[in-house]
């Protein structure tokens, strides 16, 4: 610490030397095409991070050193750079873009703000335009297939509900895998906390729609300086913010449904007796078919004597038709910006409502936005951003993500027997505990009553708030200083209802928590920029200091006189309590410089010292340093002028990063609480803690190549890259006999692990007819991933406790035996053991690799754009490819009369029935398996892995500006009407609900997710 | 410049003069290892800790019972509660007892404590009170984890046997502790059982039985551990100190019935505590579930009175008794009482034993007794007969059959004649008690089930140690089958 400490002393001492030249003020005014003065141009003295912006008229004011270049640059128009000279007006006219789009300002952290043009390192970036009114809850769902190195997907079809994202592969086993947030300045929360009802996203508290740009830092070129948060990737969203000039408002308004993207074709209750009858059949060769048939009607509550035409006029019920119903969008926006040279502000106010494809589940948010800008003195200036929301969710019943309960009904109703009928003639709900009639089936429960009783509900209030202060000490200088809170109050309930079987013997339940979590941020950064006729050099150094805790209390309580009371004070005694507190602190001091010659050559260093209350008392601190480099060829000579090229760099970088997304006392040494006995709370030995723990540190090397031709009608970067992500938290085994575990398998946290991802990604945007009016524009980003387990513990080349880690294979190999179909003879299952041998009963020794993962090869998003006067269709799609999974729900669904649950059509169809029959469906038997104990069950095992890959049309949008003709006399400024269509059409093998979910985590695979949705909207914009 | 580079740097400096103090975060609903039976306080309630541990689902909570029936053969499985228990019924590899880690962190935490207590503030009467419980909840913890996992001493199919459980005694509490055990001879596994109980015998109280351990209940532990290490002096000498210890008490004939409708049978000599709600384990793991769908004493008594009306079902009601079974108990045998029609579940209303009815008065929960008086009648018996003291022998089958309600039999004069008698009444004393799954194994019976038998020698009758504990430590040796 010392040492590094004396580094950057040093460091700063031979910064502080250079003497400053004076300065002078320059005025002007900048006009567009037409002469009218154009508001909100940034001005900025080329070089520098100094900069200004043009008045409600046009005009700016800014003072610049001797030689300077002024650069101004506007959405639309083409940037200028003028040099200053001896002038001091200087009034400029900007001509609009054509082709060339204008240049791409991108964040880099902390403030900075560079033009793509001379970033070192790799990195996606998109702009709140395009994802404009898409109805989604979270600005994370809208990155899917839109950045290259950026993989998205939903866990579940909740709206607002949870979402992984992953930035250049996984690199983490046992730590966290989510990239770094961070929303105008704030490091925000990404605890997937909503209270254990709700699928919850910590990201769905800002409305997508205030977003003015998403920049993704993929490499450690630029995320190093976020250190040992970053190795997983950092987002850095930046939001609107106002424009001098003319107050503008803009209301928004959209509308739409909701519907279900399949429902599964299930057997009728005809086929499912004949299966049930054949099932018995087959363990009971010796009983006459009679008999076997009337105690197949009896196991099922029919009588044993039903004639064949009575069991032919059974009805079958449709339970999927009543739980997957189309729901409703509704989306309210109402923001106004605007300012006078001094200030600027932009405040929104919005509401929004989903309802998933599933009855009774849906997401509401309130979001109140203001931002404000305020130039304080010459010197000084401030930004203050506060965003307040308010989210509602109503969830099923069952976890927070769905789930596999039998009272779940996303889960249950394909699977309950379709004799059953789902209302009594009187319209109540048939087969309620109270009502006496008890439902045939393993799944007894009425669901649609269990959705419609069961209140499960997450409310989040959240407020974020920052604030910047920017002081110029010269023109070369600045300090600036950032304080940032993200406090989030999450109630849950959960109320089951007496009238459900779950809760009928307790006489109904409530269980309630409250947690409160306050994650603060402070930084401050000293900045340094300065240009000496060639040469730039850009400096910076920075602290940070990172506090998030949370806690909670709950409490459960049983006993309600009746369903109409469901607050706690109705329970008629407490059956629990708890509790919880945890936190975390981070600290950091990071520095960068950077050169530069002739914009031309540039050189980066970054290096920030980190420090985590997660890590162990030995390694609490880390160096996380990285460089990189880029040579803009097309500024040489020789290119500078070319009517072809427009632009042509190289980067490189490498550095390194870490990872502390663990828990937060995961290095301890820990006694916890451990139940109660006789009225006394107890303890017990928790955790044996591991002083050396540190991070996981990402090694990561990027080559890239950033083009543009024929004045940027074609553009797009490729980048390589390696990502060693090595010190991996793993659990070392240790026999469980030393008295510790943690997932059934003990272990001690420590830092043993080695994977690497190696990558390729593509980006390129066209224009490919521009005439007319007519434009038609199309973007593409690939990305493959080759993702490989290097190293594990010494001498061990499977992770204990998890077959799915092993050295040389990708992360989330698939493991099992292999299921190689059904004996031709007889119907039963068989896998092959490890030689290859026909065996009927699986044996733990006989798991190997089954050659693919659940990790997607590659990945990317295509999309185009018609544009024709006031017309704008565009399509986009999405896909991902080369992932290999369970489908656990259809594992549930194959029982073809095996046990009181209906089965998919199509393995009723596809089953052995006669000798010789090849299949890969076996023989339907009672209980799964015809002789219990020697033959393993038909749906153990590898029998339900499917290629998970999808191209999916994703968005669909079409939309027309009102021309301005018709809008003048209404005196309105712009109006936009709009329909979109999300998750149109998928294309793919897997034959569940949905092939994006990545499973809830617990081993349950896709079982009772709550499935995804098809929504079209229509919206209409109006700005006046 | 320089003014305000320096004041900069002060910034900074002053910012990370601590460095590791700014980052020190406490927890708070844990507690540093070092500090953690530092204080009385906080060895007494790391003992309530050990306690609870027998509460947990793979150990007393429900599955030494429920699994333990459902692989032997008196019990039939009804498929109503999506396939729970179906496994286990029908003896399919896998699927039977296990826990291991978790009897591992309970006999962790007591090797901690005792080794906490004899330098700890406690008074010296409480130290010896403490070490005479943990040294009786030991050996009950290794009873258990080495029947299930390895063979009895003298019950060894010898080709299969791997030896028994490995031996911990050394509390670990840092990971410079950790250790890689190879399994140790059953006999050695017995040995430490005798000693622990003796010392526990020594040195628990007489009193405060039957929820925490006393000196009657190590004496009747000793007793059945003998009586499986078929030390039968032994098992005679401590049967009779249990009998005489004055916790558990033998209810009469009226009694019989009634004493499985309280909380608190008085049978017991060591029963685990199911106090409050909050340690109910829910519909899906609690034993009242697994052995009925009856909800309640009461709901159980309106049901004997009336069917007319049936509520819904409460339990899953998936391990009942087989037919064969209920047919044993004699027309006057009061211990068939305690079967039932239970509730319709999935369209099957069958007989379902009612020793669990959620007695404590909360649903899904029941104490459960570990040992009680009447084993101890039935171990002395049946070490007697094997003794050759048939008179012996017979008496004590005679006060078991007697307090059933049924005659005294004379006939029971050759050692055949006792231990069949023995057999008899153990299934019908102590059955849904977990017992028969590890009586025929000890015997070196077959189990004889419709679903496919478990023939003596067949290697399901031990369950396998968790793989991954197999992968973690090169130096076990995994049962035979697996």
């Amino acid at each position: 610490m010392k040492k590094v400490l004396q580094m950057f002393l040093f460091f700063w001492v031979i910064m502080a030397i250079p003497s400053f030249a004076q300065e002078k003020a320059v005025t002007g005014k900048v006009t567009a095409d037409d002469g009218s003065g154009l508001p909100g141009v940034s001005v900025t003295v080329k070089g520098t991070s100094k900069g200004t912006s043009t008045d409600a008229n046009g005009a700016y004011k800014i003072s610049v050193p001797a030689n300077a270049k002024l650069s101004f640059s506007f959405i639309g128009y083409e940037t200028k750079l003028v040099p200053v000279g001896n002038n001091s007006t200087l009034d400029v006219q900007m001509s609009s873009s054509t082709t060339e789009l204008s240049e791409v300002i991108v964040s880099s952290g902390y403030g900075a703000v560079i033009p793509k043009k001379e970033l070192t390192g790799a990195t996606s970036n998109v702009k709140g335009e395009v994802i404009e009114n898409m109805p989604i809850q979270s600005f994370d769902r809208a990155l899917q297939g839109r950045m290259s190195g950026v993989r998205v997907s939903s866990n579940n079809g909740t709206p607002g509900g949870a979402v992984s994202v992953r930035i250049r592969g996984v690199g983490s086993v046992s730590a966290g895998n989510e990239p770094l947030y961070i929303v105008d300045g704030v490091q925000v929360n990404t605890a997937n906390d909503g209270g254990g009802r709700v699928s919850s996203n910590p990201l769905s508290f800002l409305n997508p729609n205030d977003i003015e740009s998403m920049d993704v830092l993929k490499d450690a070129a630029t995320a190093a300086i976020y250190g040992a948060q970053a190795a997983n990737g950092v987002v850095l969203i930046t939001t609107k913010k106002g424009k001098a000039g003319k107050t503008k408002l803009s209301f928004n308004y959209y509308k739409g449904i909701t519907e279900p993207l399949k429902t599964l074709k299930m057997l009728s209750s005809q086929d499912y007796i004949a299966a049930r009858i054949e099932a018995l059949a087959t363990n009971s060769p010796a009983t006459p078919l009679s008999t076997i048939r009337g105690n197949a009607l009896a196991s099922i509550g029919l009588s044993r004597d039903l004639s064949d035409s009575e069991l032919a006029a059974l009805p079958s019920y449709d339970w999927q038709g009543a739980v997957y119903k189309p729901g409703q969008v509704d989306n309210y926006e109402l923001s106004a910006q605007g300012g006078t040279g001094k200030s600027t502000f932009y405040t929104s106010f919005s509401y929004n409502q989903q309802d998933a494809a599933l009855i009774n589940i849906d997401f509401k948010r309130i979001t109140g936005r203001v931002k404000i800008t305020n130039q304080i003195t010459s010197r000084l200036s401030m930004e203050l951003g506060l965003n307040l929301s308010n989210v509602k969710q109503r969830g099923p019943f069952g976890g927070s993500e769905g789930g596999a309960a039998f009272g779940a009904p996303q889960y249950s109703a394909p699977l309950i027997l379709p004799i059953n009928p789902i209302y009594n003639a009187d319209g109540s709900y048939y087969g309620l505990p109270d009502s006496g009639v008890v439902m045939p089936g393993d799944i007894n429960q009425n669901v649609v009553a269990s959705a419609d009783y069961t209140k499960a509900t997450g409310n989040t209030n959240q407020a974020i708030g920052n604030m910047v202060l920017l002081y110029k000490i010269n023109s070369a200088m600045f300090v600036r200083a950032s304080g940032g809170l993200d406090y989030r109050n999450i109630k849950s309930i959960f109320y089951g209802d007496a009238r459900l079987s779950d809760y009928n013997a307790i006489r109904g339940t409530l269980g309630e928590s409250v947690t409160d979590n306050t994650n603060y941020n402070l930084n401050a950064t000293f900045n340094f920029d300065k240009t000496f006729s060639k040469h730039t050099v850009g400096a910076l150094l920075g602290a940070e200091y990172r506090n998030d805790v949370s806690q909670g209390t709950s409490f459960n309580g049983v006993g309600f006189p009746s369903p109409d009371f469901n607050t706690a004070n109705a329970a008629a005694e407490p059956s629990s309590i708890g509790g919880f507190w945890t936190g975390v602190k981070r600290a950091g001091l990071f520095s960068s410089l950077s050169y530069d010659f002739g914009k031309k050559y540039i050189v980066k260093g970054i290096v920030r010292y980190d420090g985590s209350s997660r890590f162990g008392e030995n390694n609490k601190w880390g160096v996380f340093p990285s460089i990189s480099a880029k040579w803009i060829i097309s500024e040489e000579n020789f290119l500078k002028n070319s009517s072809k090229v427009s632009d042509l760099g190289i980067r490189l970088s490498a550095g390194s990063t870490g990872n502390d997304q663990v828990g937060n006392f995961a290095s301890r040494r820990l006694y916890g609480l451990n139940g109660v006995y006789q009225g006394f709370s107890g303890t017990g030995p928790s955790s044996l803690g591991n002083p050396n723990l540190k991070w996981e540190r990402n090694i990561t090397y990027n080559a890239g190549i950033d083009y543009g031709f024929l004045k940027g009608r074609v553009k797009g970067a490729i980048d390589v890259f390696q990502r060693i992500s090595k010190d991996l938290l793993l659990f070392r085994s240790i026999p469980t006999t030393n008295g510790f575990q943690v997932n059934n398998v003990s272990s001690v946290f420590e830092n043993i692990g080695e994977v690497q991802n190696k990558g390729f990604e593509f980006e390129i945007s066209t224009i490919n007819v521009e005439r007319n009016s007519f434009r038609w524009e199309t973007s593409f980003n690939f990305t493959g991933i080759n993702n490989k387990v290097t190293k594990l513990l010494e001498g061990v080349d499977v992770l204990p406790g998890n077959l799915s880690v092993r050295v040389g294979y990708p992360l989330n190999t698939n493991v099992g035996v292999p299921y190689i179909g059904v004996n031709p003879a007889n119907g039963r299952p068989m896998w092959a053991d490890i030689n290859g041998e026909i065996v009927y009963l699986l044996r733990a020794a006989d798991n190997r690799p089954l050659g693919h993962s659940d990790i997607s090869k590659n990945f990317g998003g295509f999309t185009n754009t018609f544009t024709y006067k006031g017309f704008e269709l565009s399509a986009f799609l999405q896909y991902d490819l080369g992932r290999v999974t369970q489908n656990l729900m259809e594992f549930r669904l194959a029982d073809n009369g095996a046990v009181l649950r209906n089965s998919l059509q199509s393995f009723w169809d596809d089953r052995w029935r006669t000798p010789g029959q090849i299949t890969s469906v076996p023989r339907p038997a009672e209980n799964r398996t015809q002789i219990s104990g020697r033959v393993a069950s038909y749906q153990t095992g590898t029998r339900f892995f499917q290629d998970a890959s999808y191209a999916r049309l994703k968005q669909l949008n079409a939309s027309y500006n009102l021309p301005k003709s018709w809008l003048a006399p209404l005196k309105i400024d712009k109006a936009n009407i709009y329909f979109q269509a999300i998750n149109l059409i998928t294309w793919t093998k897997w034959t569940g609900f949905d092939p994006e979910f990545v499973g809830d985590g617990n081993g349950n695979g896709n079982q009772g997710l709550i499935p995804t949705a098809r929504s079209f909207t229509m919206g209409i914009q109006i700005g006046l | 410049m320089k003014k305000i580079s320096k004041y900069i740097l002060l910034t900074f400096s002053i910012f990370f003069a601590s460095c590791d103090s700014i980052l020190d975060v406490k927890p708070r609903q844990s507690i540093d290892t070092a500090d953690a039976l530092s204080t009385p306080d906080l060895i007494r309630a790391s003992v309530f800790g050990a306690y609870n541990n027998l509460k947990t689902q793979a150990l007393y909570g429900c599955n030494l019972n429920a699994v333990a029936d459902a692989l032997g053969d008196d019990t039939r499985i009804i498929n109503r509660a999506g396939g729970r228990y179906v496994n286990e019924g029908q003896n399919v590899i896998n699927n039977t007892l296990g826990g291991w880690a978790i009897y591992y962190s309970s006999i962790n935490q007591i090797n901690l404590i005792l080794k906490a207590v004899p330098g700890s503030k406690i008074p010296d009467a409480e130290k010896a009170t403490i070490e005479g419980e943990m040294t009786f909840l030991r050996a009950l913890l290794y009873f258990n984890l080495s029947r299930i996992y390895g063979y009895e001493p003298k019950a060894a199919v010898a080709a299969l046997d791997k030896g028994s459980v490995p031996l911990l005694l050394d509390g670990i509490d840092a990971t410079d502790q950790v250790t890689y055990p190879s399994r140790s001879k059953a006999v050695d596994i017995y040995a430490q059982m005798y000693k622990d109980l003796n010392t526990a015998i020594a040195k628990a109280p007489t009193g405060g039985g039957p929820n925490r351990a006393t000196k009657g209940a190590a004496h009747a532990l000793l007793a059945r551990v003998a009586l499986y290490n078929e030390d039968y002096a032994t098992a005679v000498s401590s049967a009779t100190a249990a009998l005489t210890s004055g916790v558990g008490r033998f209810v009469g004939s009226g009694e019989l019935v009634a004493a499985w409708r309280g909380n608190q049978n008085p049978e017991s000599i060591f029963e685990v505590l199911f106090n409050t709600r909050q340690e109910s384990l829910g519909v899906n793991n609690a034993l009242q579930s697994a052995y009925t769908t009856i909800g309640s004493v009461s709901e159980a008594a309106g049901l004997a009175a009336s069917r007319t009306t049936l509520p819904p079902a409460k339990g899953w009601g998936a391990v009942v008794p087989t037919a064969a079974l209920l047919t044993l108990h004699n027309t006057a045998d009061i211990r068939r009482g305690l079967y039932q029609l239970g509730l319709n579940r999935s369209n099957a209303v069958v007989e379902e034993c009612t020793k669990f009815l959620g007695k404590s008065g909360i649903v899904y929960m029941d104490n459960v007794p570990v040992i009680r008086v009447s084993e101890m009648y039935l171990i002395r018996a049946e070490a007697n007969a094997k003794l050759d003291k048939l008179k012996e022998g017979a008496d004590d089958l005679n006060i078991i059959r007697k307090r059933a309600g049924l005659v005294e039999l004379t006939t029971l004069t050759t050692q055949k004649a006792v231990l069949d008698e023995m057999e008899l009444q153990r299934r019908l004393e102590l059955a849904f008690e977990g017992h028969r799954w590890f009586d025929l194994k000890r015997w070196k019976r077959d189990v004889i089930k419709t679903t496919g038998n478990v023939v003596y020698g067949d290697t399901r009758t031990l369950s396998p140690i968790p793989n991954g504990e197999i992968l973690a430590n090169k130096n076990l040796v995994q049962n035979a089958g697996y």
